[in-house]
């Protein structure tokens, strides 16, 4: 997937790929560009390019009860001022992806995880026996964020004040530039967020108007961020075999539902009792790769799933899936031959929490 | 098109910082606040001891021996009500109504919740009332909700002058329910600036409404006219408000439409302003949104600060006050002013009372259930010509009943065509959902009916509005009781240990809680009330759904009514009594929630919606229907669905309906039972339905009936021929009785 903001980013912008789609991991080859692009992100505010993001829209008089079977969360009702995250299985229950439902006048509106949209598309296409009509919409619509603990400032400055203070989960319709703007207050990092979904053509626009009140930051910082508060991060969680409850995603599964895609199978793993759990964990020195063995002693006890360097730690910061009972913060354990900490989420308190919006 | 001016020509008042109107501005000019500690020492349980108390000699002082044994929320009302009429020396008591504002639902003498109408019943008894009553319940948005019903029902035509305040006593379960939520400031509240928490007060307060025409002939003075009024629903959540103030804003700017003012005309805003951190914020938010760059040349003040927050009063308290304002072109400071401002851009009068030019001024009430009324003031100009309010033609064009005899208008068709009766049995919400699962989990029972009443009305009248036309639909909520579960966890939370109560329950506990439950399922943000008079509120729910119609309010209307059997759990009566049959059993009472959508018939048109019936007429009397009959008796109506639920009542309305309306007699009470409000809703819904369909619910097993030959009663669910008109009854025993006459489309 072309990146449309592409021709506006900065000269060095160091891009990455990321399943289908070619995002900016920094906006900048300086080594202190992650530093620099988190700080923003947690001290003031920051403006993500979701271009990865791909925006799949369901349609026609079987939208509702093809999305209801397809998303693992009720979205039966889900209002056009409303959106929620949900997970998107398979049969046996293996997260698909994780997405962002939109409620909209005439069906529902799917903002795939960076970079797997190409899958998510083909999972629904193929499952899709009510007869919806499915069509992606990152051809015509791109998508800009906004993070931070002052983010609810700088939409006052590019669109309306008043949308700042949108509950959690709510969907506005707004101009911008004179054009149709679906604005949502979501959030990936704990921090007040913000997403707009803009015509392709005047997302350059909006993101250099953007870019004067809020520093950019590429998907790394994005991605610590949503680490240090436990925002589930399919393309890292997801290993092959883990259920949802093993990866600890599920919030994001109704299992009062009667019936969805993967239902079974996610209830059977929950009755099971079976299966491992994840944990947080930090060490002094290295980012342990994943599938690194944990430690209890000389006892194996589980194995690193992705470990990075936190900024906000000064430390590493990790997610490993140990046995069940093993799970618990404040553990002494290694890995790979590095005394690791256990650790309770969230790692770092997000500033937004303690910052209200005046 | 200027309709009848209708201004306020009394005031009445009695709360901690006065006890008439005199002594209230005098406190409130001189920044003398009322607020202290609680003097019962059972209040020693709460860290937060502050509350706006009345002295008990202000009430005695002002009453007569005979009301000595009245409860105190009927003598703090009469308190309050006799000032406001002291000036009127005659009036016709059948045009004199009486609308009263009411969060709580309060004690008799030896401590029994009373239904929520007694205390209106009471004070329009003493005082000779016998013009329109409604009990509103808005929660603490209930007393200036009530000046605006006051002023429709002039405008209506159906009074001549009006009573419309609030009152509401310090109860100590509210006081423990607050306390649980953390939203008690722990000395005198400081709205505005420290915003750390209100103080509960007590009081009552009524403005005596007369249109200006009126008022001047009789000789009165004008203290300001009711330039308009606005009503909205925040549909967010139950006791948050939402925080980007487009709810509270919403209903400023119908208030402003309606008087046809803009912003840029009002002088000075009485805020809600109760100190707690969510309300101070999002007002200012409001305030922002409405005046814009303006905004901080309109100073707002909080008199909740003199006197705390007083509930269904607070919000008849401060259109006193603000007709004062206007009267003495004085802005009434908030006290207790300390430290930074809540918001720095705005002028909150701090501490000291202003001298301004006022010729406008907006009351805001802000309420539990995401309920919003804004009051539009202005000073009296002179007399000038006026229209009558334009009759537009209303339709009911979907029904949704959740009765123990089906669920949907389609179970209960095929339930009155088979002859069932069900009274006594349960709803049944199985098999389906109505709401988000997110939102249901956290639902009492009485909410639920509602939802699942409202989605099946809406779904059978085939509505499909955009987000942007939900922004305007109304929804009108009757009930008798409200929550008989969450009140009932509540008082036994309480009982045990008043330091933790259940909050869930306690916000469940307010009457308009199911109201903006459904407001918040439905998404609709239009205006919004609720309506308590017992099994009355329906047919009265109905008229201010009329109301909103005619003035062009709103295009689509939905008005639910629900009421639980309170107690244990529900019996299977294998044989629920007949109605209007000699010597019937006792009536067996019932949970039921009961929706229907009332649309402009130019909507319905205009979206080739199927409609049951045109509205022809309501009528409500506060006679007893057996003495004095309604005029809407006096029709062609091919059936009537009377109130008869197998009790000692029966007769009386049958000899009534029959000697004087034409047509068959028949009830809903065997097939669902005897559900308070709901069953006022069902009779209209099953009017509608025999208009339309040419079926109701059939008298099965009538053999000697109370009055009249058995001929004159339906005993066969399928109407004979086609029904030109039918006629629902509907009435809270002793106190109103209503009639809803619905014609074929």
């Amino acid at each position: 997937m072309t990146n449309v903001l592409a021709a506006t980013h900065p000269e060095g912008t160091v891009y990455g790929e990321i399943g289908d789609a070619t995002v900016p991991l920094r906006f900048s080859a300086s080594p202190e560009a992650l530093s620099e692009e988190y700080t923003a992100l947690r001290e003031r505010a920051a403006v993500i390019d979701l271009g990865g993001h791909r925006l799949i829209e369901i349609t026609g008089p079987a939208a509702v009860e093809f999305a209801q079977r397809v998303l693992a969360r009720d979205v039966e009702y889900l209002t056009s001022d409303r959106c929620m995250m949900s997970l998107v299985l398979d049969e046996d229950g293996r997260i698909v992806d994780q997405v962002i439902a939109f409620g909209r006048e005439d069906g529902i509106l799917l903002e795939s995880s960076c970079g797997a949209g190409a899958r998510l598309l083909e999972h629904l296409r193929e499952r899709n026996d009510e007869g919806a009509e499915i069509a992606d919409r990152s051809e015509d619509l791109a998508i800009v964020g906004l993070e931070g603990p002052y983010a609810w400032g700088v939409v006052g400055r590019l669109i309306d004040a008043e949308l700042a203070s949108l509950p959690f989960e709510s969907v506005a319709e707004a101009t911008w530039d004179g054009v149709d703007v679906v604005f949502a207050r979501t959030g990936f990092t704990g921090e007040y967020g913000y997403q707009m979904i803009v015509p392709r053509e005047s997302a350059p626009g909006l993101w250099s108007l953007s870019v004067e009140h809020a520093r950019p930051a590429g998907q790394e910082a994005l991605e610590l961020a949503m680490l240090e508060v436990r925002q589930p991060m399919p393309r890292h969680e997801a290993t092959p075999g883990a259920s949802v409850i093993e990866i600890g995603a599920n919030w994001l599964v109704d299992i009062t539902k009667e019936s969805f895609v993967g239902r079974e199978a996610v209830l059977e793993a929950f009755e099971s009792g079976a299966g491992r759990s994840t944990v947080g964990f930090t060490c002094a020195v290295g980012v342990p790769a994943p599938g690194t063995r944990l430690m209890a002693g000389d006892q194996v006890i589980g194995e690193v799933v992705h470990a990075v360097h936190s900024v906000g730690l000064n430390a590493t910061l990790g997610l490993a899936r140990v046995d069940r009972d093993l799970a618990a913060a404040g553990l002494e354990l290694s890995a790979g031959g590095v005394g690791v900490t256990t650790l309770t989420s969230p790692y770092i308190v997000p500033k937004s929490w303690s910052v209200p919006i005046i | 098109m200027a309709l009848r001016p209708v201004v306020v020509t009394g005031l009445g008042i009695i709360c901690a910082a006065g006890r008439d109107p005199a002594d209230f501005w005098l406190r409130l000019t001189s920044g003398s606040g009322g607020l202290t500690p609680m003097r019962d020492e059972a209040y020693a349980v709460f860290e937060a001891r502050h509350a706006g108390q009345v002295p008990d000699e202000w009430i005695t002082s002002q009453l007569p021996d005979a009301d000595a044994s009245l409860d105190r929320t009927a003598q703090l009302a009469l308190v309050a009500a006799r000032q406001a009429m002291a000036g009127l020396t005659a009036a016709d008591p059948g045009r004199f109504g009486i609308i009263l504002g009411k969060c709580q639902a309060t004690p008799d003498q030896a401590g029994r919740y009373q239904p929520m109408h007694r205390t209106g019943d009471v004070v329009a008894e003493r005082l000779g009332l016998r013009g329109p009553r409604i009990l509103v319940s808005t929660a603490c948005a209930a007393g200036g909700n009530a000046v605006g019903l006051a002023k429709d029902k002039i405008l209506a035509g159906e009074a001549d002058a009006v009573l419309a305040g609030g009152v509401d006593p310090l109860l100590f379960g509210t006081y423990a329910g607050f306390a649980g939520l953390q939203a008690l400031s722990t000395g005198p509240c400081r709205p505005y600036s420290r915003s750390d928490g209100l103080n509960l007060g007590e009081g009552a307060a009524f403005l005596l409404l007369e249109p200006l025409d009126l008022a001047l002939a009789r000789g009165a003075v004008p203290l300001a006219e009711v330039a308009g009024y606005g009503l909205s629903a925040d549909a967010y959540h139950a006791t948050a408000p939402d925080p980007t103030g487009r709810g509270g804003a919403a209903a400023m700017r119908r208030a402003l439409a309606d008087a046809g003012l803009s912003p840029g005309d009002v002088h000075y805003v009485s805020g809600h302003g109760t100190g707690t951190p969510a309300n101070d914020a999002m007002e200012a938010k409001v305030m922002r949104l409405v005046f814009g760059e303006r905004a901080g040349q309109v100073p707002t003040s909080s008199i909740k600060s003199f006197l705390g927050h007083t509930l269904g009063a607070a919000g008849a308290v401060e259109a006193v006050a603000a007709v004062l304002a206007l009267r003495h072109g004085v802005a009434p400071p908030t006290i207790g002013f300390d430290g930074e401002p809540a918001a720095a851009d705005l002028d909150f009068v701090p501490n000291v009372a202003r001298p301004m030019d006022i010729e406008t001024v907006v009351s805001n009430n802000y309420a539990f259930g995401g309920n919003n009324v804004s009051l539009v003031l202005t000073r009296p100009r002179g007399p000038r010509a006026y229209e009558d309010p334009p009759r537009r033609e209303a339709v009911i064009t979907g029904l949704g009943p959740v009765t123990g005899a089906g669920t949907g208008i389609a179970e209960v068709s095929a339930a009155i065509s088979a002859g069932l009766r069900a009274a006594g049995r349960p709803p049944s919400l199985d098999g389906r959902t109505y709401a988000p699962r997110s939102l249901w989990r956290h639902m009492n029972r009485l909410s639920r009916m509602a939802i699942a009443a409202s989605r099946l009305a809406w779904e059978d009248a085939g509505l499909k509005l955009p987000r942007k036309a939900l922004d305007d639909v109304g929804l009108i909520f009757a009930t008798g009781a409200g929550s008989a579960e969450s009140t009932g966890g509540f008082d036994e939370s309480i009982a045990l240990n008043p330091n933790k109560p259940a909050v869930l329950s306690f916000s469940n506990v307010v009457l308009n809680a199911t109201g903006g439950a459904v407001c918040q399922t439905l998404g609709l943000r239009g205006p919004t009330t609720t309506i308590c008079n017992g099994g009355a509120s329906a047919s009265i729910a109905l008229d201010c759904a009329l109301e909103l119609i005619s003035a062009g309010k709103a295009e689509v209307v939905l008005v639910v009514a629900a009421d639980e059997r309170p107690g244990e759990a529900f019996g299977d009566p294998s044989d629920p009594p007949t109605p209007y049959e000699t010597g019937a059993a006792e009536p067996v009472p019932g949970s039921a929630a009961v929706a229907f959508v009332v649309e402009s018939a130019d909507h319905c048109a205009g979206r080739g919606g199927r409609a049951y019936a045109r509205v022809l007429a309501t009528t409500h009397t506060t006679h007893d229907p057996t003495d004095a009959l309604h005029p809407a008796l006096e029709s062609s109506a091919g059936v009537v669905v009377g109130v008869g639920a197998g009790s000692s009542r029966d007769r009386e309305e049958a000899a009534a309906v029959l000697g004087t309306a034409g047509g068959v007699l028949t009830s809903s009470a065997a097939l669902i039972g005897d559900c308070q409000a709901a069953s006022g809703a069902m009779n209209i819904a099953m009017a509608a339905l025999a208009v339309r369909d040419g079926i109701a619910p059939a008298l099965t097993g009538l053999a000697r009936p109370v009055a009249g030959d058995l001929g004159r009663y339906l005993t066969d669910p399928v109407l004979p021929g086609p029904v030109e008109q039918a006629l629902a009854l509907t009435a809270a025993p002793g106190s109103v009785s209503g009639a809803v006459l619905l014609g074929a489309v």
